[in-house]
Parts: structure tokens; sequence; C-alpha cells
């Protein structure tokens, strides 16, 4: 119970939170139930504004806004989750064991992490839409690989604090190998981080694949993307600026979310700040 | 049981290899305790961790370490992993940092039994609990689930002895275990080790730079200087007839004990100059420099182990000339 407390008293924590659980909502929602069909097209209702047809109005087709905007929460979620978790498992692996057994293994990493970051991450993207063409798994390779470099540097970064503290060298002298420390005295003391960490990279990784759609190389059409109903809105700014407006909005408030909810868990997950019983 | 012979530690360093810790030698017998004490920067926690193999990838020890009559010294990390915590268990100075933050003390205590004894999760706990009573935890059953931040820095040292204790070694190596600790709550600890090296019948290496806890535990006492013993033999002789100018000096240095008159108005005396960095020790006795009654035969070469009665030894070359 003192948990949920916590929980309830901490407003950014709230108010991230709630926000990452209605996007979470409207995407598991749409799987299921949209007002209308995201891909039907009625030339009719052709750029309409909010409240004149359904919700949020029409798109330059004519298919409804809301349902678009609620399948495009799903698809972008599920790209950028995958994407992250991908990341985090190699990116942990590669810093954790880096700080573990330091020496060449480490610098092979690190470099390795260094000639990663060097490379343009969307061009990447390009290239390998240009070998496997476009579509999701396209997308989770490109952001996945980047995020796979950020998690080794942090959590390598991390790890090697850990190593340093009195409670390792406790653990040594009383028998463990490396492996072992890692996974019962690294990786509890560094998972707040790295739960901070991945909500960041999350709300990035939403941005990457918007940006990624945007250049037409994330999920092909007629799959909706927020980050390809922002490129499509372009033409029409000036008729319908809702359709810039409402996917802009979309992403904005997820990424927003998400770094609240990262901050927030930041401050409970640490032992230290849970009270005694 | 523990025999080290001509132990030395050395770091390898840009220009050449540089000595830490050298020529020690000494046994602890089961049961026994034996103090090992010298200021900050004689080489006390770095022979700790010698004994321990635990020395930092730069350095080296060489001579030779014999537990139980096994070797130490140049065996694998594999096989060093497996007597560490099982045969040779440690408790650190820092309670407060010894301790991992973000697990229970119950699980710490109970993970080197898991894993050196192949112990159930349930078995494992149950030890816990048990050793968790026996270092004096009161209400032992519900402070296992606590973590290391809810209990007072006595608390956390006796659970860092629990899990020292956990797989019942044959050597226990204490690096100032009470010097983080209230006064009151020092001798509590040590008490609690004297009886633990009775019941258990384990050997005990006690490192301080506190006189008065080595005099209080220890059997017997070797005297560290600059990474070399100077004064080895039973607490008795040595906290009764301190042979090497330096014991001396750090008795003078000490209020109401040996040759020092407690009463009021008498000033301690102190030892001038500090303990010389490795590397700028001078050649021949470590202590020559700070040395009160130095002479020239003295910086020629390191003395040799000069005999007392009663099994005493000093390394000084003028101890019959000594007031």
């Amino acid at each position: 119970m003192t948990a949920l407390r916590t929980v309830v008293r901490h407003p950014t924590l709230n108010l991230g939170g709630l926000v990452t659980l209605l996007l979470l909502g409207t995407a598991v929602v749409s799987q299921v139930w949209t007002p209308a069909s995201p891909t039907q097209i009625q030339i009719t209702q052709r750029l309409a504004p909010p409240l004149q047809a359904g919700l949020l109005g029409a798109d330059h087709f004519g298919r409804d806004l809301t349902s678009l905007l609620m399948v495009g929460a799903w698809n972008s979620l599920s790209i950028a989750f995958v994407a992250v978790l991908l990341g985090m498992a190699g990116g942990v692996l590669l810093g954790t064991l880096a700080a573990a057994w330091r020496g060449w293994a480490e610098e092979v990493v690190m470099r390795l992490a260094d000639v990663t970051f060097a490379f343009p991450a969307v061009l990447s993207a390009i290239m390998i839409a240009a070998l496997i063409g476009p579509g999701a798994t396209t997308a989770v390779i490109a952001i996945g690989v980047f995020n796979i470099p950020v998690f080794a540097r942090v959590s390598r970064a991390a790890a090697l604090q850990v190593w340093e503290r009195d409670f390792v060298l406790a653990a040594r002298s009383a028998g463990k190998g490396p492996v072992l420390i890692t996974l019962h005295h690294v990786l509890p003391n560094i998972a707040g981080l790295l739960v901070v960490q991945a909500t960041i990279q999350l709300a990035l990784a939403i941005l990457a694949e918007a940006g990624l759609s945007f250049l037409g190389v994330g999920m092909p059409p007629p799959h909706p993307s927020w980050g390809r109903m922002l490129s499509d809105a372009q033409t029409y700014l000036s008729q319908a600026p809702h359709l810039a407006i409402l996917p802009g909005l979309a992403i904005a408030l997820a990424v927003l979310g998400l770094n609240m909810l990262g901050d927030g868990l930041r401050d409970i997950i640490d032992p230290k700040l849970r009270r005694k019983r | 049981m523990l025999e080290v012979r001509n132990l030395s530690v050395g770091i390898a360093t840009p220009s050449g290899p540089l000595a830490l810790v050298e020529e020690v030698d000494f046994r602890l017998e089961a049961g026994r305790t034996l103090g090992i004490v010298g200021e900050s920067g004689s080489g006390k926690s770095m022979l700790a961790l010698a004994l321990m193999g635990l020395l930092p990838p730069a350095a080296r020890a060489s001579g030779s370490i014999r537990l139980e009559g096994d070797e130490l010294i140049g065996l694998p990390e594999a096989a060093l992993c497996r007597i560490r915590g099982k045969r040779i268990g440690m408790i650190f100075q820092e309670p407060m940092t010894a301790l991992n933050p973000a697990m229970t003390v119950g699980e710490q205590i109970a993970e080197g039994v898991q894993w050196h004894e192949n112990l159930g999760r349930r078995a494992a706990r149950a030890r816990a609990l048990d050793l968790l009573q026996r270092v004096g935890i009161p209400e032992a059953a519900r402070r296992l689930d606590d973590y290391p931040h809810q209990m007072s820095g006595g608390q956390r040292q006796r659970v860092g002895i629990a899990i020292a204790l956990a797989c019942r070694p044959r050597l226990l190596i204490a690096d100032e275990p009470t010097t983080a600790l209230d006064v009151t709550v020092q001798a509590q600890i040590l008490d609690l080790l004297r009886e633990l090296v009775a019941e258990m019948g384990m050997g005990l290496i006690l490192i301080s730079h506190d006189l008065g806890v080595i005099a209080e535990t220890a059997d017997d006492t070797l005297v560290m200087y600059a990474g070399m013993p100077v004064e080895t033999g039973s607490s008795a002789a040595i906290f009764a007839r301190p042979a090497h100018p330096y014991t001396r000096g750090l008795f003078l240095a000490m209020p109401g004990h040996a040759g020092v008159p407690a009463g009021a108005g008498q000033r301690l005396q102190t030892i001038p100059g500090s303990v010389p960095e490795p590397g700028r020790r001078p050649s021949g006795c470590r202590f020559a420099d700070r040395c009160a009654y130095v002479i020239e035969a003295c910086r020629a070469a390191v003395p040799p182990w000069e005999p007392l009665p009663g099994g005493q030894q000093a390394r000084c070359i003028r101890l019959e000339e000594l007031p």
C-alpha cells in the first residue's frame, strides 16, 4: 500500500503516467474499435474540419482523422517499443560486460559504439529501406540499432561506478565471478537508470519513427502513421491546418508524457526513497 | 592453518616496479586472532587484499600464502572464487558502502550460501535468519527483508559479519571493522568477533590502526611500517615491552598506555614526519628518517629480525642500546 501512496503523491509521475496510459489505451482500443475505418475513403468529407466529419475531421482522402490517429498511435508505439527493447537488450548486454571484463573487450565495444554514433541514423534507415524495402521491420532495425550504443554507453558508465563500490568488492570477497556480480549487484543498481533511459529513448524512438515515416521509409500506406500524416498535411497547410496540428500534437504529447513518466519513475525506483515499513 | 611466507606486493608503474608490501611472514592458528597494526599507508589493506587474491589488476603478489596447506598465490581466478567466501571471509571498514543498497540484507547473506553450497532458496534463507540472530540483530525474522538503509551503522556491520560468516569460513579477515562506528558500538562488535572466533574456531586477522582495538582482541600482533613488518610477537609481550622505536612511538602517542603517564597536564608525544610513500621509502630501515635513534648503519641495509624473549621479534639493529 505504501508503494501506491508514493505513486499517488507524485504529480510528475501521475501526469506522465496518465498521458502514457491514455496513449497506450488508445493504441490498444484502436486494434478492436475505431469510430470509422481508417482506410475508408469518403471524398465528400475531404479536408473536413473537426466536428464536421467525425470528432477531429477528415484528411485529403476524406478518411476519418480520429481513427487514423488512433491506429497511428498503435503503429508508432509498437515500432518504438520493439526498437527500444532491441536496443536495450543489446546495449545493456554489451555495456555491462564491457564494464565487467574491462581491457580489450571494453575497447572493442566502445569503439563500435563510437562508429555507430558517427553514422547518421536516417541515412542508414534509408539504406536499410533500399535493401529490404520500407516497412515496420526497416524502422525497427534502423531505430533499434541506434539505441544499442546509447544503452551500451549508459549502462557501461553506470556499471563502472557500481564496480567501484565496496559491496562489489564484498561480493568478490564472497567468491562471486563477473557474471554473477553483474546479474546480482550491477543490474539491480542500474535498473532505475535504465528504466529512465528507456522511457526517454521511447520518446525519441517515437520521434524517429515519425521522422522515418515523414521521409517515406516507415510503414507504407495504407497503414496510418503520425509521421506520414504530417508529411501529407504539408500540401494542405493553409486549407486544413488541423491535418498538421493534430498529428503534431499527438507526437508532442506522447513524447512529453513518456519523459515525465521517466522522471517520476526515477524518483520512486531509487530504494533510498522508499519509505520505512 | 594460515602460513604466509615472504609475501610481497608490487605494482607496475611507468617508472618501473614499485613495492607496496615487502617480506611479510606470519602464521595463524585456528581459534586465534592476529592483529595487524600500522598507520595509513603502511600497506595493511593491500596485505588483506593480497590474502584474498583481490589485488588491483596492476598489482602482483609474490611469496607464499598457504591456507590449510593449499598455496593461494598463482591460483587461477576461478579457483580463487571457490575459496573466497567459502574458506576465507572478509569484513569491511564501511558497513555503509559494503552492502548492496538494492538488495535486502537477507538476500545478501543467503547469496553466498546459495552460490557456494548449492543450497535452495528456502534453506539459504533459513541459514540467513540463523546468522542474523547469531550476530545479535533483534527481531531477526522481521529484519531479514529490510534494506541496508533501514539499519543503523552497527547493525549493518553485524550484517557484514553475517555475510562473511555465511559459509563458515576457516579464516576471517576484518579490515578496520570498527573504524566507522561509535565507540560503544565498537566494543560490541569486537565482543561479537571474539565470541565468534572462540565458538567457530576460525582464525581471525584483525587489521586496525587503533592499538586499543588490537590490545583488546588480538592474541598476536604484527606491526607494519611503510609496507614492511617491523615488530611481531604476542600482544601481551608487545604491549608490555614495545621494542621497535616505531612501536614505542605509537604507544607514546596513545593516551594512558604503557610508559605514558595518564595524568593531567602530560603531553602526548608525536612521531615527527609521516609515512613515506612507496618509491620514497629509505633503502635501509624504513623508519630511519623519523627515528630518534638513527645511526649511519641503519641506512645501510634492511635490519634483520632480532629475537627477544618470549618469541617477540623486532627489525632494529640498536635494540640493545635503546633506553
